[in-house]
């Protein structure tokens, strides 16, 4: 059930429903939530709403098990099994037949004719973000950053709430549990998630959409058949194409979640304004970048050990990054070209960013960073290494023409690019002026806005790309 | 577009679940108006089960009205409009 489908517009207008009469009954109103979201995700497939369900009681299990434990040792042992166990099952489902095959293309290369045999395990959709949720609240606990839930409806809800169940913002247990101890907030304007809620929609349905099937995708399904102006483009398209369809996803969630009357933090903030690696990586998925970061970069040791061990360790939570978007070696080569990036970027601007006061030089950064991201998005959109190759030579062969991207993919990419030099306060002041609108202009106006987009997009709507991680 | 600020969910507005059903019921109503046309194509798409003919048998009858009073012309005006911007040749 996408989010841009009637399906999920019926879905939501019951749960919606059902807010009305369970808004004085806050634990009813949980259950609830709870039902509908193991409800939306038993679409995909109901056999792993059991998996879920596992997950939620291990980590709720683990939560108490650690607060009641005073012995250091004993508690640490408890999250390592914790995480383990929420390791084994990501690893599993997600990774086993990448390790099989990897094992076996080794054992090819080395003359052994045994090989391990596939399992061919379906990937249960959302598994990366709710096993980030799980291990975020362990390791917080474990902290003492956030109280032990003592509810197991809230641990539940936690895991599925379903506008981010299956793509994100990946939520921290400190940022989301304490809502949920309180009724939800009221008082809040609509117009304002609903603008988000119909941005997302565009995005998604009109930018995303056709920059796939206009430009990118028949252009890295055969790049040798293309010229370098098509390539240059298509890279281009992808990068706004992605951005496009991952920003949308996370908009149309926060949207959802505060209708629900419900907070999620912010995941993108206009990423190719960005004048240095170091501030992409603030600006683009932020839910998992600093997940990574405070759960994995930190307790590696971050920066603190020397410029040696900074460096290692930037490449290791780099490498997991890319890993983690997928069971395959271009994500990890993806995930090791931005690492080396931001080693490089370290080793010449110090362990400090320095923007400089020259606005060409301002600009020049940008271009750098944006045209370093594409070639990383290369890596990441290609089949496989083969045609991420053939596409980086066919592009440097310097063919003349254009057959691929026309003016329609072109005005795309402009307007796409376009939105990440919106100046900040722009949003806000369409914010404040919808929160003036009356009911029945919002609902007349977002029906209208949401027509037009459909009447605008292709047939049919492709999944969200995130949806496989 | 530019992607979620906390403080653009945070504006002040009388928020409550009920003014949130209401929104969404308007909003319901003129897609129904409006947008005939998606919604006879999602009833041709549902899954085939009890009911399912009958549902779609009402959207057929539905557009029909619609198409009668010409509620569906912005629709396929956008849609058009767009498709013909899109066909422009590549170079």
């Amino acid at each position: 059930m996408l989010f841009p489908t009637l399906d999920f517009l019926v879905f939501f207008v019951v749960v919606a429903a059902a807010m009305v009469p369970l808004r004085q009954h806050h634990e009813a109103r949980k259950l609830f939530l709870v039902a509908a979201s193991y409800f939306f995700y038993a679409q995909w497939n109901w056999h792993f709403c059991f998996l879920l369900g596992f997950s939620s009681l291990w980590t709720y299990a683990a939560g108490r098990w650690i607060a009641v434990t005073p012995d250091g040792r004993k508690r640490r042992w408890i999250l390592g099994m914790a995480v383990t166990v929420d390791l084994l099952l990501l690893g599993t489902f997600k990774y086993f037949d990448f390790f099989v095959g990897s094992v076996n293309q080794l054992a090819h290369a080395l003359g052994l004719t045994h090989e391990l045999p596939f399992v061919e395990i379906i990937l249960p959709v959302g598994i990366s973000f709710f096993t980030f949720h799980a291990i975020s609240y362990v390791v917080d606990v474990y902290r003492g950053d956030v109280p032990v839930c003592r509810r197991l409806t809230d641990m539940l809800l936690y895991l599925s709430f379903f506008p981010q169940l299956v793509a994100g913002p990946i939520v921290r247990a400190s940022f989301f549990l304490p809502q949920l101890y309180a009724p939800p907030r009221t008082g809040l304007a609509i117009g304002p998630p609903l603008m988000l809620i119909l941005g997302g929609l565009f995005k998604k349905v009109v930018m995303a959409n056709y920059l796939a099937t206009d430009l990118v995708d028949p252009v890295f399904f055969d790049p040798a058949s293309f010229s370098t102006l098509d390539l240059l483009l298509a890279a281009y398209g992808y990068a706004i194409q992605i951005y496009c369809d991952f920003s949308a996803y996370t908009d149309m969630a926060i949207g959802l979640a505060a209708l629900l009357g419900y907070r999620f933090p912010p995941n993108f903030n206009q990423p190719y304004r960005s004048q240095s690696l170091q501030e992409f990586w603030r600006r683009w998925h932020i839910s998992l970048s600093s997940w990574l970061r405070d759960y994995l970069y930190k307790p590696l040791g971050g920066s603190r050990q020397g410029a040696w061990m900074t460096r290692r360790n930037l490449l290791i939570t780099m490498l997991l990054g890319g890993i983690w978007h997928g069971a395959a070696w271009k994500f990890v080569a993806w995930g090791a070209l931005h690492g080396a990036g931001l080693v490089l970027e370290r080793a010449v601007l110090g362990g400090h960013e320095k923007r400089s006061s020259n606005p060409l030089v301002r600009v020049l950064a940008t271009l750098a960073v944006f045209h370093f991201v594409c070639l990383a998005w290369v890596f990441f959109r290609a089949d496989s290494f083969d045609t991420a190759f053939t596409y980086l030579r066919t592009a440097a062969q310097l063919t003349p023409g254009m057959t691929q991207a026309s003016p329609f993919t072109i005005g795309l990419i402009v307007l796409g690019m376009a939105t990440q030099f919106v100046p900040p306060g722009f949003s806000r002041r369409l914010a404040l002026g919808l929160a003036t609108w009356p009911d029945w202009a919002l609902g007349v106006g977002a029906s209208m806005a949401m027509i037009a987009i459909d009447a605008m997009g292709p047939d049919g709507v492709a999944p969200f790309i995130y949806f496989q991680f | 577009m530019q992607g979620a600020d906390d403080r653009i969910i945070a504006t002040e507005g009388g928020f409550t679940p009920r003014r949130v059903l209401l929104v969404l019921a308007i909003g319901c109503v003129t897609a129904a108006v409006l947008g005939s046309t998606p919604l006879l194509g999602w009833t041709e798409n549902l899954p085939d089960r009890p009911g399912t003919a009958l549902i779609h048998d009402a959207a057929l009858r539905w557009h029909s009205a619609m198409q009668a009073v010409g509620a569906t012309g912005p629709y396929t005006w956008v849609r058009h409009t767009l498709r013909a911007v899109e066909a422009k040749p590549p170079g």
